[in-house]
């Protein structure tokens, strides 16, 4: 399958008063047209930063600085201007957020909203491009469209403002669409709606996604592939079913077990991965996983692990992969889960 | 929308009620009787006596209030101890140049302000903001007859761009009145600027950092459109509550202005009749100024509902 999108050694990092900090660093992977890519982590751990960096959302006059390859089909991003990069923006990759509510502009309607997209990318007349917005409102499961289109933002429900901001992004027909933790600000079953939605989306209009959550459930329901992220480094890569059946990171596991089963007696308490994510300034030397890792050793604290196949589908940045340098007792992970 | 501003009409009625009463109360609990200050040092307290017989002085409190309220209906505000004229032909021929002033200054002080807010917002942090900041300082500590003396120097005496001082009226051309107070409505309006400034920056700054210009960014939308249609349309609401108050101010506060560059206006003759003890002016300006803000709030508020749809919705 043809590659959509390229990221190589992605750096992004922050101007802030105590110094630069690294917030993505040395992110390499790529999505195939009309794939879903999921990437999961904790909060902070630069999911957001880099699906941002791709479109280039940050301030660059004196806020961010990126470094390494962003490749849409053979068009170097971080190359271009402002000017062409405007011209990606909403038109060849779309972007959809977590709150829709914030995310919608509260003083212009739903039509104009989607509107003002098409008629930025495309020569359309004013009426046509009510008529295509209409259709993208019809498109995205929201009855009565000719209403809605008049309406603000804040007179629709939660889960009706989320499509509208789907369809913002797919008016002009994206190759690729970010969805940035589209489901979270959501109840479950609105989640599984606007989730049904995308993955349909996906497979009518063979537009890849690339879905960035913390929920792995939603990823094994309905992505091909899965990237593990971890303060600014894939720490694990591969085949959604390849990870569900066999994570080899420690972090992988800890997420996995961390989802509460419903053959789990009440009793037991719901497994955890110990501490935080460290702030940034605060990157551990060694594996940046190894303060929290049950099962780190002298060599995690002090030598970087690389991000290396364990199979043709499968990467994982950890120095006892696949039973290497003696390997970690994955029962015991599981016995102390319970 | 209707609905809304006729909502509004009627909710000023209460509010000049109140105004007017504690005028009417404030005014009576001044020591002293109007008759006695019309009458003069010489005056007889037979002659007091019957002089506020005549002027309805000695009657109850409550039907005095009314009978000055109705009286104001007719358009009677009394008659100025000063000059024996009319309060209302006296007050309205002094608050045709505070409106004008006032306009001119208001125009001058937003087109000023607010585009720079937006460019100090947009490029926070770098040379261009901390210029807008110290400028917007100078404006603030400044005091404004030193500002209007300056302009005065400069402009009037040595370059004869502008007369030195006087007003004339919209009667004898637009052009001559116009240049009559653009050095005082530059010096009114550019205190007003500053803080205008300082104002339309820290709205555009919060919008500038919210979720939908991240999004409009994401859709493409062009830098430029995004600070002057998103975020300019999203602190419209701090903006034009920031030039409903300067309008009041300067409706009501341009005493100094008015007194450097002589225009008759109603900073003016309000400190003068204080000067005077003619209650009845001091009175009439206090009414007509309470006025102006309840109808500037009115209108502020009317705009809001323009500007944001969420408030036409409550």
């Amino acid at each position: 399958m043809e590659r959509v999108l390229q990221i190589e050694n992605l750096c992004t990092e922050f101007k802030t008063e105590r110094g630069m900090l690294k917030a993505v660093d040395g992110v390499s992977f790529e999505v195939r047209e009309g794939e879903m890519l999921g990437i999961v982590g904790e909060s902070g751990c630069g999911k957001s930063v880099t699906s941002q960096s791709i479109l280039r959302l940050y301030d660059e006059k004196s806020f961010v600085r990126y470094t390494g390859d962003v490749r849409f089909h053979d068009e170097s991003l971080l190359a271009l201007s402002e000017k062409q990069m405007e011209s990606v923006r909403g038109a060849k990759i779309s972007m959809v957020f977590q709150d829709a509510l914030s995310s919608l502009n509260p003083v212009f309607t739903v039509g104009d909203q989607i509107m003002e997209a098409i008629l930025i990318h495309q020569k359309r007349t004013k009426a046509e491009a009510k008529e295509q917005a209409i259709e993208m409102l019809n498109l995205v499961g929201i009855p009565d469209p000719g209403r809605r289109f008049h309406q603000y933002p804040f007179e629709l429900s939660g889960g009706m403002r989320q499509r509208v901001m789907i369809a913002v992004a797919l008016a002009c027909h994206p190759q690729l669409l970010i969805a940035d933790e589209p489901t979270t600000a959501l109840d479950v079953t609105i989640q599984a709606q606007i989730m049904d939605l995308i993955v349909d989306m996906n497979k009518r209009l063979g537009m890849a996604v690339m879905l960035i959550t913390h929920d792995l459930a939603v990823v094994a329901e309905t992505c091909d592939r899965l990237i593990v992220m971890y303060l600014g480094q894939i720490v694990e890569e591969g085949r959604v079913e390849d990870i569900f059946d066999h994570p080899m990171h420690p972090y992988t596991m800890g997420l996995m077990n961390s989802i509460p089963k419903l053959d789990t007696a009440k009793a037991t308490r719901l497994y955890q991965i110990n501490g935080t994510v460290p702030l940034l300034n605060q990157i551990p030397v060694g594996c940046r996983f190894a303060p929290r890792c049950p099962y780190a050793t002298d060599l995690c604290r002090e030598e970087m692990p690389e991000l290396s196949q364990v199979s043709e589908t499968q990467g994982v940045r950890c120095h006892y992969r696949n039973g290497r340098n003696g390997g970690f007792v994955q029962e015991r992970l599981e016995y102390e889960a319970g | 929308m209707q609905k809304f501003i006729v909502r509004r009409l009627l909710s000023v009625i209460p509010v000049l009620f109140v105004v007017s009463v504690v005028i009417f109360t404030l005014l009576k609990m001044v020591p002293g009787s109007p008759a006695a200050t019309l009458l003069g040092d010489l005056a007889t307290a037979d002659d007091i006596a019957k002089l506020e017989e005549k002027m309805g002085l000695n009657r109850p409190l409550v039907e005095q209030y009314f009978i000055w309220i109705g009286n104001m209906f007719h358009g009677d505000f009394g008659i100025s101890t000063a000059g024996g004229e009319p309060v209302a032909s006296v007050v309205f021929s002094h608050v045709k140049p505070t409106i004008s002033l006032a306009l001119y200054a208001l125009i001058i002080a937003s087109v000023i302000a607010i585009p720079m807010g937006m460019l100090a917002a947009k490029n926070k942090g770098t040379g261009i903001d901390h210029g807008v900041t110290v400028l917007s300082l100078a404006g603030i500590s400044l005091p404004s007859f030193l500002f209007g003396l300056f302009l005065m120097l400069i402009f009037a005496v040595k370059l004869h761009f502008f007369p030195v001082s006087g007003y004339v009226e919209i009667s004898r051309g637009l052009w001559p009145h116009i240049k009559s107070l653009t050095l005082p409505a530059v010096a009114l309006g550019f205190m007003n600027a500053a803080l205008m400034m300082r104002m339309t920056r820290s709205a555009m700054l919060e919008v500038l950092g919210s979720d939908y210009i991240r999004m409009a960014k994401a859709k493409g939308v062009r830098n430029f459109v995004i600070t002057t249609k998103h975020a300019l349309r999203n602190s419209l609401v701090t903006i034009i509550t920031m030039i409903g108050q300067s309008a009041v101010q300067m409706l009501a506060g341009a005493a100094v202005i008015e007194s450097l560059f002589a225009i008759p206006g109603l900073g003016q003759l309000m400190v003068n009749s204080i000067g005077r003890r003619d209650y009845y002016v001091i009175q009439a300006i206090v009414l007509l100024i309470a006025l102006f803000n309840v109808l500037i709030n009115m209108l502020v508020d009317l705009l809001y509902g323009v500007a944001d749809p969420r408030v036409r919705a409550t």
